[in-house]
């Protein structure tokens, strides 16, 4: 699911603030905050816990999420995701059985930096 | 071949040998397709809008947000059901009894801006969903769709019966429906029938929209397409 180099919060581990890095994440713990990953994945094990909004190259979920979630590539909500929050990538995966109570936009690929989906904007906004 | 195809590959079409099975190889039963007037209805209102908004109100969809996704919809989800259920709503009312509140539901669910949606799949839910909160939600609906926004619910009729159980209904094709009951592997509790609504309660409770059509289907299922 991640890489040799992930950098790991460990279940039992909770981090209140902001979170940026140039590795990959991965998330059994809890955070609240907000998480900034440019160009790196994010992965939210089944026992982890995110309130925050995340923005990633690559965002995983198979655990809960409170936030939005915007991927500049890759969203995949695995099958026993809870995800209350609008969700943006350029391919999106979303299993059976996952929960998501929120906004869903496929975005084209601009290679401009994402920034926080708001669906619900007035035209033009 | 239409998008929906596309996403999932060619369904089989070929006849399954009568080759008997031991119990442990027995496929699951096969899922119902019914065709739906209504759907087909409700998308070619949408065709010609641009920067739709679409209200999914059932359980979390992969097959109906790929779908709709795919035409270019903004999709939002939401199992406003499923948050009926919740314990902490239920409250004595007026006359002691105790009830689901919609004040407390409505403070957590369906919460958008008026005239967000261009389009509501509200599918069966009213038939399912407490009697306190069916009128308030539907209130709540139209106000959260835009003027000439559209929105399909499906009805069960008596004939249907009491035993009839909550399904997920999954997009098949512009005009179709997937009906697969709901399992546990969708983390939700189990809803029954609550009532059989006559066409008359049913124009009762689109009473504040602008048109109501009836679809009716060989299935006890009637699909009902309201505009705001």
């Amino acid at each position: 699911m991640q890489t040799a180099t992930a950098s790991q919060i460990s279940t039992g581990i909770v981090i209140r603030g902001e979170i940026s890095g140039s590795s990959d994440l991965l998330v059994d713990g809890q955070v609240d905050g907000i998480i900034h990953l440019a160009d790196h994945t994010l992965t939210v094990g089944p026992s982890g816990h995110v309130k925050a909004n995340v923005e990633a190259r690559n965002i995983i979920v198979a655990g809960r999420v409170e936030g939005n979630l915007t991927a500049s590539d890759r969203l995949e909500l695995r099958k026993s995701a809870v995800v209350m929050g609008d969700v943006s990538g350029t391919r999106l995966t979303i299993e059976e059985g996952a929960f998501l109570k929120g906004g869903i936009q496929v975005t084209r690929n601009t290679g401009e930096a994402p920034g926080t989906p708001n669906l619900f904007a007035a035209p033009g906004a | 071949m239409d998008l929906l195809q596309k996403l999932r590959g060619v369904r089989g079409t070929s006849n399954t040998a009568a080759m008997p099975l031991s119990p442990e190889l027995k496929p699951a039963p096969p899922l119902q397709v019914r065709h739906s007037s209504g759907l087909l209805e409700l998308t070619r209102a949408l065709g010609t809008r641009e920067d739709i908004a679409l209200l999914d109100l059932g359980v979390t969809s992969p097959t109906n947000i790929s779908y709709f996704t795919g035409l270019g919809y903004k999709v939002y989800s939401e199992d406003v059901l499923g948050a009926s259920a919740a314990s902490d709503l239920q409250v004595p009312n007026e006359e002691g009894v105790t009830a689901a509140d919609p004040d407390r539901l409505l403070a957590q669910s369906l919460t958008y801006p008026d005239a967000t949606f261009d389009a509501v799949l509200c599918w069966d839910i009213a038939d399912f969903m407490e009697e306190s909160l069916v009128r308030p939600v539907v209130q709540r609906l139209w106000a959260a769709l835009k003027p000439g926004g559209v929105m399909l619910a499906l009805f069960h009729s008596r004939e249907a019966g009491s035993e009839t159980v909550c399904c997920r209904y999954h997009l098949a094709g512009s005009d179709s429906l997937e009906v697969r009951p709901l399992s546990t592997a969708h983390k939700r509790p189990s809803f029954s029938l609550q009532r059989s609504f006559h066409n008359r309660h049913i124009e009762n409770l689109f009473r504040d929209f602008n048109s109501v059509k009836f679809f009716l289907a060989r299935d006890h299922l009637r699909e009902v397409l309201v505009v705001k």
